[in-house]
């Protein structure tokens, strides 16, 4: 099992219920609106198993219903190199 | 439930405040990587009770001036591209301007326009009282409110009256401890003449060797009147007859900016044959106007 968490050389902006992440110094800018930017605070320092559980229990949203697209967004920014995965 | 969306910038707006902090972030990094020392300098990176309103359109940093080189070379290789010169930006020279796909404009100043002391010098000395502001996560050298304040007045010289938006927070109505702070920085590195430009008072400094230059920038003056300037105030005989060599070729790079593209060999030559009109024809104005 590992544990979520920012990618080396990804900066972060966080304006008004909007995440802005990039890798510097490269770009681009990657904008993280709706339900996204709960899902990335959730997930930084969270086994990645453990974030569709979280996010249902601050969201109210059941459980079955997001467990698919959590993962796959969770797989997005793993590709983009936003989030890293680290053993523990 | 949606589980979350990423979107490219492409695909929605991004706040200009928030490009501007990426950028801010992602030339220190390229600075962090090759062992750069930088300050940013004006705009986000200024404090809040000198910066009444955010504003600005692009990043300035000032690096030392040993270190231009490494800098320049390594934001090239990570995408910035030169879009303006040291010799073609400004009269003064000192800075640089880049651009880049994601971060926008950065200006990149190898010493400040108003010191008097040497850029290695000024750097020295506002290196050593800097501060560390965080800008999209990464920590940014700044320097301190006095030098800061300095800065935002000397750079204020350079624009018109009207314009000068930022010496009231700076100076004007600061309390008598930063006032007294500020005079003993600008006094130190030499900047009393493009202070008293943004300030007041730049006629008790006629026999300065810079007051003309300061003169033109602060109230504006024709072209003849900024090549005069800034051969009289070159700092030796050298420099002078560099400055004169070189003020009626023709600024490419401007050009270039105007056409939308790089100019012909045949525009670049008509271009310099118009200049050399203009200079002659406000040289004789000027005749004229004294004979009157």
């Amino acid at each position: 099992m590992g544990l979520l968490s920012l990618a080396p050389g990804v900066a972060l902006v966080d304006e008004e219920d909007v995440t802005y992440l990039a890798t510097i110094p490269w770009g681009p800018i990657v904008v993280l609106d709706g339900v996204a930017p709960t899902i990335w605070r959730v997930a930084r320092g969270s086994a990645r198993e453990d974030v569709p559980r979280r996010v249902a229990e601050e969201t109210g949203a059941d459980l079955d219903e997001i467990r698919g697209d959590v993962d796959r967004f969770l797989a997005d920014l793993l590709e983009r190199g936003l989030l890293v995965e680290t053993a523990v | 439930m949606d589980g979350g969306s990423v979107a490219e910038e492409h695909r929605r707006d991004v706040p200009m405040a928030v490009r501007l902090r990426f950028g801010h972030a992602a030339v220190q990094r390229v600075a962090d990587g090759v062992g750069a020392d930088l300050l940013h300098i004006k705009g986000l990176a200024v404090a809040d009770a000198l910066r009444p309103t955010p504003r600005g359109s692009d990043v300035d940093v000032l690096v030392r001036p040993a270190h231009v080189e490494r800098l320049d070379r390594a934001m090239r290789a990570a995408g910035w591209v030169l879009y303006s010169t040291f010799r073609s930006g400004s009269p003064f020279g000192h800075a640089q301007t880049y651009t880049h796909d994601a971060w926008g404009y950065i200006d990149v100043h190898r010493f400040f326009p108003g010191f008097g002391v040497t850029p290695a010098l000024a750097f020295d000395r506002l290196w050593r009282d800097r501060g560390t502001i965080e800008l999209a996560g990464w920590n940014c050298a700044v320097p301190d409110v006095v030098g800061q304040a300095l800065i935002l007045v000397l750079n204020d010289a350079r624009a018109s009256a009207g314009n000068r938006r930022d010496v009231a927070a700076a100076w004007e109505d600061a309390g008598p401890e930063h006032r007294a702070a500020v005079l003993a920085l600008r006094d130190e590195l030499g900047a009393e003449v493009a202070f008293a430009a943004a300030t007041g008072g730049l006629d008790r400094y006629r026999e300065r060797r810079e007051y003309r230059m300061w003169k033109v920038a602060s109230e504006g003056g024709s072209r003849t009147d900024e090549w005069r300037a800034r051969v009289g105030s070159a700092p030796d005989l050298g420099a002078a007859v560099r400055v004169a060599v070189r003020a009626p070729l023709v600024n490419v790079d401007r050009l270039t900016h105007r056409l939308g593209r790089r100019p012909t060999r045949r525009e670049v030559a008509g271009e310099f044959v118009d200049r050399i009109r203009r200079g002659a024809g406000e040289a004789f104005r000027g005749v004229r106007r004294g004979r009157s």
